[in-house]
């Protein structure tokens, strides 16, 4: 089975194409595939080739999926099927012919998105208007081919070969694949959002994968009953009853394995529009980087020979609304590794028919990216003296539109995939992964497995006083704090891989809330605490470490000060590993259970015994996982917890105002005699807690991934878009997606809740055991609210999220994951 | 008389699958007499009756009249194999032409026609609509003449790459203008005025000198496949000079060769058909006849060398389950496959083999294998718990009560109701799995044999 789990150390180092070839394509495999001439390409003439259809050639062990290297490109094409009218896309506003001969049809310059002082975008294009605007659209007008053929059919077929008027045997994007590829195996380079692979995505040796837009079936399930069958169909492959027997049998292993990989990163609830959801498909499989070099999809119809006014916009607002999502969805790390181009087989004439547009020739189209060197290219045909029939020239050969692509941003070879020379339009102002300053974005990797050395706790940033090196003052709206985490605090200089931190959140000016993530690394589309106006908001992070020894903390509304307490750290040296348990409560003042009865006291200290107690062993736990809540205070205050025997530091674990019901996870160490000291400053509080683990010389280790969204009950993300409620429990799979591998033991997550509409608790357990009682969230109608929870992972590689009272949406962002 | 796993071979390549009647049929005589049995095709093999108004469903209808002929409803399923064969090689696709009775009309003629003369098969579809449509023969005029069926012709249907020149594709062109066909009412129309009568010269031969213009296109088919000459300045060195009907009967038998025996072609074969084609001038029986009693198609390497087409896989599904194609062909999972009836993915048709084996494609075909599998389940929850199989029925309650503690005989018995002999080395995964598994999923066992690579090759 494939390990998931594909953007560890080892396998970039294993699977990483080295800068000095990753950009250069074998031209002698190019010469015996394709160099022999043929123009036409045709296989069915060339022996040679259909030969290679005859014999086995599919070698089991040599396929992969690796993450892209640093600086690959990545490229999406979108297909308009059916002649987009470029006229109509990208208006001509100043020029009268359009009006004269587009009639009824054309768009008054004042509706347009004006690029300048000539043309316009279509008002449906908003998101296209966004990127002009940052320099990061590319206009290539007047796109064509000599001796046009009006035929969906043949137009589309040259278009996708790369290949003008010759019989297509193979596509553009299928030939750089061979090039790429040469007799190596990959699902994962090249794929098709879609149920087939078309015609560009197939080479003369290589095709591209064909990944519908939905959740894989046959090969996905993760019950018991699913594993055995998929284990007979795996025990049927054998090459001993001749080489298509088991080339077959190797294609239905291959097919388990990749509905296994695709399952964790596809959701199951995909926006209704269908090129929106196979945008985001596309995103998705971007972000994973299972390896995607070029993606394709397509969708229309753009066929629009009458009621053009009804359909043309809609389509164009759907294109719109697909690119708004995909660039929603693709993470920042990947952001300037990837562009975006379309295509279609032919505009449309530049004369209405009476309310619409018959098959035309050259039309423009849009690159997109954040290494696109926005601007106009090419150029508009002219309309002068055209006649109802006659239809526009071209200016560009879209093969040139390919090469300046091919060459720009995939490395090159276009020579050889399009066989000839064409105009690089130079389209690009940097290659894949360069940022404007010349340094590249690192792509994030997951962590190697690491055990915990729990710290006595210790500040080691606050914006209040410049602890830490920090510079003092609030953060600003968007603002970024850099905190050196190693030899910070007892963190060693080197070798740790993540910190345990509490991180609070002080006098915020507005509603924000702040994403910790790795030093070095791109801001995730994640957050770690829910803040506002009013007492100090914390929350416990377990956060990687970057490659520059910090974390860092952003500030996303509004001023705020952020502290900084560290609890631990893990290394891949000397530390204890984590042992999950079913949650349950370690102590409860209310009722007196595992503590005294009665709340505590300003400056009261409580031992709590924790070794023996709730799921932890009475000898050999260094450190234990637990929710502390506190409820029903008096006046406000903050709860501190400390290793018994040791002198409390400067720290805090939960904040609080009068009558809060307020939460938050702690990792602490164990004191003299396996216990913890509590203690409160403020009056009056009570104070219960819920064990997840303890740490100790058996069980797993974590390892820390970029933050991720696994959840979003909002758009319905890992879910069906609904919030959850007193009738609604909802199953998070967690194990077996994105990064996060099969067998995983327990999960790191933020769960955040909000769009609360009763006060209320939300409970986290491990899936297919019984409700504990237990709580994680503790809800108050109108506020955004998030801890972290660290569950054991139950059936199926799953938790559970019940909700008591009301309804609440719930998003989660999975920080790590614990293997044995 | 004849080995019965020759036999069985001959009738998988032939008949899609070795019905077990078939074999007991033919197994007491020679390999000769069960070709000769099989050649035995019926002179009307039936037409489909739309029943839908849409032309879409028409389509479908088509479809499945076709796949039931494949699976139950001819006695000599060769002949369907071979309109098959013909469909991928002279190809239109329903999207362009689109019109399901003309797609009915060149189907058909496959159906009809397929083992009777290429001479008169080609001519046939040259001028039905739904050629003239699918390769813009019917925009084909003197003034603006449009080259693709006139190139097609000899590239993809007839001859191969580098054996005419661009002057015989041009002349070839001239010789087709004139034919075309009403949109509106899909008729075929002779336009005179569209005709080019020029005399011209094609692959060394005079065509065009006058006579019945509406038969000048015909010509051309005429000379490729008669007196005509491989230009000295083709590209194709080999060829040149030879007679383009020696280079047709080559071009054609490793068509048929690759088609029935997934291999490469051996070179005794192919001389022999082609000299077979041409003594009975391009007779398709007879020429057929040669490949399938040659001594090379019963090699172990052949036996081993194709892997079952989506179509030939759907047919064997249709025949293990019992289904008919109207309770179960799943037509929209086929393209992912690689291969739709009615929808060529380019005018050179489908290729073989590897073209087939990818994991993508894998996951069509194990999609197709679940939907099957369900389907056989229709009556499962019923009282009386019944599944249908090609060889008779089994009841839930044979499966979950009789072969509780037998989970072996289970295999064997489901097995020989879907008529299937498996591998050992397939039979024991079947056999672990049946032993591991639950008894409420042993019903899986038909699905994991849809799955079983044997299912897919043929």
């Amino acid at each position: 089975m494939l390990d998931t789990d594909i953007s560890t150390r080892g396998a970039l180092a294993h699977l990483h194409i080295g800068e000095t070839d990753s950009h250069a394509l074998d031209r002698r495999r190019f010469l015996q595939l394709i160099g022999m001439g043929a123009g036409a390409g045709l296989f069915s003439g060339s022996s040679s080739t259909l030969l290679d259809m005859l014999t086995p050639g599919y070698d089991a062990s040599a396929w992969a999926a690796g993450p892209i290297g640093q600086n690959d490109g990545v490229l999406l094409v979108i297909a308009m099927y059916g002649g987009n009218d470029g006229l109509n896309t990208v208006i001509p506003f100043n020029d009268g012919n359009y009006y004269t001969q587009h009639g009824g049809l054309a768009i008054p310059g004042s509706q347009t998105l004006a690029l300048d002082g000539n043309v316009g975008l279509n008002p449906a294009l908003t998101e296209m208007k966004r990127f002009w605007d940052i320099g990061q659209l590319a206009v290539v007008q007047g796109i064509g081919y000599e001796n046009p053929d009006l035929s969906h059919f043949n137009s589309m077929a040259y278009w996708m070969a790369g290949r003008p008027n010759a019989i297509a045997s193979s596509g553009w994007l299928g030939r750089w694949l061979d090039g790429k590829l040469g007799a190596t195996k990959d699902l994962y380079m090249g794929a098709e959002v879609g149920y087939s692979v078309p015609l560009h995505m197939i080479g003369e040796q290589q095709r591209g994968t064909a990944v519908p837009p939905g959740r894989p079936n046959f090969g996905a399930g993760t019950d018991p009953d699913d594993l055995r069958l998929y284990q007979a169909v795996r025990s049927m492959q054998t090459s001993a009853n001749g080489p298509w027997f088991g080339s077959v049998s190797q294609a239905f292993v291959d097919q388990l394995d990749m509905a296994a990989t695709l399952a964790p990163v596809i959701p199951e609830q995909l926006p209704d529009t269908d090129i929106v959801a196979r945008l985001e498909v596309a995103a998705r499989l971007i972000n994973a980087n299972l390896g995607f070099r070029v993606l394709t999809a397509g969708y229309g119809d753009f066929d629009t020979h009458s009621d053009q006014l009804a359909t043309h916009p809609v389509q164009l607002q759907e294109l719109n609304t697909a690119l708004q999502r995909f660039f929603e969805l693709l993470e920042p790390a990947y952001a300037n590794r990837v562009t975006v181009m379309t295509f279609s087989e032919f505009g449309r004439t530049s004369w209405d028919n009476d309310g619409g547009t018959d098959h035309g020739t050259s039309a423009p189209h849009f690159v997109i990216g954040a290494n696109v060197k926005g601007g106009m290219y090419g150029l508009q045909p002219s309309l002068v003296g055209l006649d109802q029939w006659d239809r526009m020239p071209y200016h560009v050969d879209f093969r040139s539109y390919y090469a300046s692509i091919l060459d720009g941003w995939m490395g090159g070879g276009s020579s050889d995939v399009l066989g000839g020379n064409f105009e690089n339009l130079g389209l690009f102002s940097r290659g894949p992964g360069v940022n404007p300053d010349g340094s590249s974005t690192p792509i994030a990797v997951t962590g190697p497995p690491s055990t915990f050395v729990p710290l006595t706790p210790e500040r080691i940033a606050d914006t209040r006083d410049g602890t830490g090196g920090v510079s003092v003052g609030k953060l600003a709206p968007g603002g970024r704090i850099r905190v050196r985490v190693a030899g910070a605090g007892g963190v060693p200089e080197t070798g740790a891989c993540a910190v345990v931190v509490n991180v609070t959140v002080v006098e915020a000016t507005q509603a924000m809330f702040a994403t910790v993530y790795p030093g070095a690394s791109a801001l995730p589309r994640t957050s770690n605490i829910n803040g506002g106006p009013g007492r100090p908001v914390p929350n416990l992070v377990v956060m990687g470490v970057g490659t520059d020894g910090h974390i860092e903390v952003y500030n996303s509304h509004g001023n705020s000060h952020v502290l900084v307490d560290v609890f631990g750290y893990f290394c891949e040296t000397a530390g204890d590993r984590m042992v999950s348990v079913t949650p349950s409560r370690l102590f409860d003042t209310r009722t007196g259970v595992g503590i005294r009865p009665g709340t505590l006291r300003h400056l009261e200290q409580v031992d709590v015994q924790v070794a023996g107690l709730a799921g932890v062993p009475a000898s050999g736990a260094t450190a234990v996982v637990m929710n502390l809540t506190v409820t029903q205070p008096s006046a406000p205050g903050f709860l501190r917890m400390t290793p018994t025997g040791q002198t409390p530091a400067q720290t805090s674990n939960v904040n609080f105002s009068a009558n809060d019901t307020v939460p938050n996870l702690v990792i602490c160490r164990l004191g003299n005699g396996g216990r913890i000291t509590l203690d409160s400053a403020g009056e009056s509080a009570h104070a219960l807690a819920d064990v997840f683990g303890y740490f100790g010389a058996e069980g797993s280790r974590l390892r820390t991934m970029p933050p991720e969204r696994v959840l979003d009950t909002r758009i319905g993300l890992g879910s069906s878009t609904a919030p959850i409620g007193p009738d609604r429990t909802l199953t998070l799979t967690v194990g077996g997606r994105a990064r996060i591998p099969a067998d995983a033991t327990a999960v790191v997550l933020n769960v955040t809740a909000t769009n609360v509409a009763a006060a209320s608790f939300v409970t986290v357990w491990p899936n297919g055991e019984a409700a504990p009682a237990t709580s994680n969230l503790n809800l108050v109608p109108g506020q955004t609210i998030a801890n972290l929870v660290i569950c054991r992972l139950g059936a199926g590689g799953a938790l559970s999220i019940g909700n008591q009272i009301g309804t609440c949406d719930v998003i989660a962002d999975a920080l790590g994951y614990f293997v044995d | 008389m004849a080995v019965q796993a020759d036999i069985e071979h001959l009738l998988r390549r032939t008949e899609f699958v070795a019905r077990p009647a078939r074999v007991a049929a033919l197994v007491g005589g020679t390999i000769a007499a069960a070709v000769d049995d099989i050649l035995a095709v019926p002179a009307n093999p039936g037409s489909v009756t739309f029943t839908a108004g849409e032309n879409w469903e028409r389509g479908m209808e088509l479809s499945y009249y076709w796949f039931d002929r494949m699976v139950f409803d001819s006695t000599r399923p060769l002949q369907e194999k071979m309109s098959f064969f013909w469909h991928g090689l002279l190809c239109s696709e329903f999207g362009k032409v689109g019109t399901a009775e003309l797609m009915r009309e060149q189907i058909d003629t496959f159906r009809f026609d397929g083992l009777g003369n290429l001479r008169l098969l080609v001519k046939k579809i040259s001028t039905q609509v739904a050629m003239l449509r699918y390769l813009d023969n019917n925009q084909n005029r003197r003034s603006s003449p449009n080259q693709n069926f006139a190139r097609e012709l000899m590239e993809l249907f007839l001859l191969g790459v580098g054996n005419y020149t661009e002057a015989d594709v041009e002349a070839a062109t001239a010789a087709w203008t004139g034919h075309t066909d009403d949109w509106e009412t899909d008729a075929y129309i002779w336009n005179v005025g569209w005709h080019d009568a020029n005399l011209k010269t094609l692959l060394g031969r005079t065509i065009n000198n006058g006579g019945d213009p509406t038969l000048h296109g015909y010509e051309t088919i005429d000379v490729i496949l008669g007196n005509g000459i491989v230009p000295v300045d083709a590209t194709n060195v080999a060829n040149r000079g030879r007679d383009t009907r020696l280079v047709a009967a080559e071009f054609i038998s490793r068509k048929m060769w690759t088609f029935f025996a997934g291999t490469s072609p051996p070179a005794s074969v192919i001389a022999a058909m082609r000299d077979n084609a041409i003594t009975n001038d391009f007779a398709i029986k007879p020429w057929l006849r040669v490949l399938l009693t040659s001594t090379e198609f019963y090699t172990a390497e052949v036996k081993q060398g194709l892997v079952r087409s989506p179509v030939d896989m759907m047919v064997a599904m249709l025949v293990a389950t019992g289904l008919r194609a109207t309770d179960n062909v799943p037509i929209w999972l086929m393209e992912g496959m690689g291969q739709a009836p009615l929808f060529p993915p380019n005018v050179s048709g489908w290729k073989h083999n590897a073209y087939f084996v990818n994991a993508s494609a894998m996951a069509q075909r194990a999609s197709c294998a679940q939907s099957f599998g369900w389907r056989t389940m229709d009556g499962y929850w019923d009282p009386g718990g019944l599944i249908q199989l090609a060889a008779g029925t089994i009841t839930r309650n044979e499966i979950e009560v009789t072969y509780r503690n037998q989970p072996d005989q289970l295999v064997d018995r489901i097995l020989t109701l879907m008529q299937i002999t498996l591998s050992p080395s397939s039979r024991e995964a079947l056999l672990t799995f049946s032993r591991n598994a639950q008894w409420w999923e042993r019903n899986q066992l038909i699905l994991l044999t849809l799955l079983a690579p044997e299912f897919h090759v043929a």
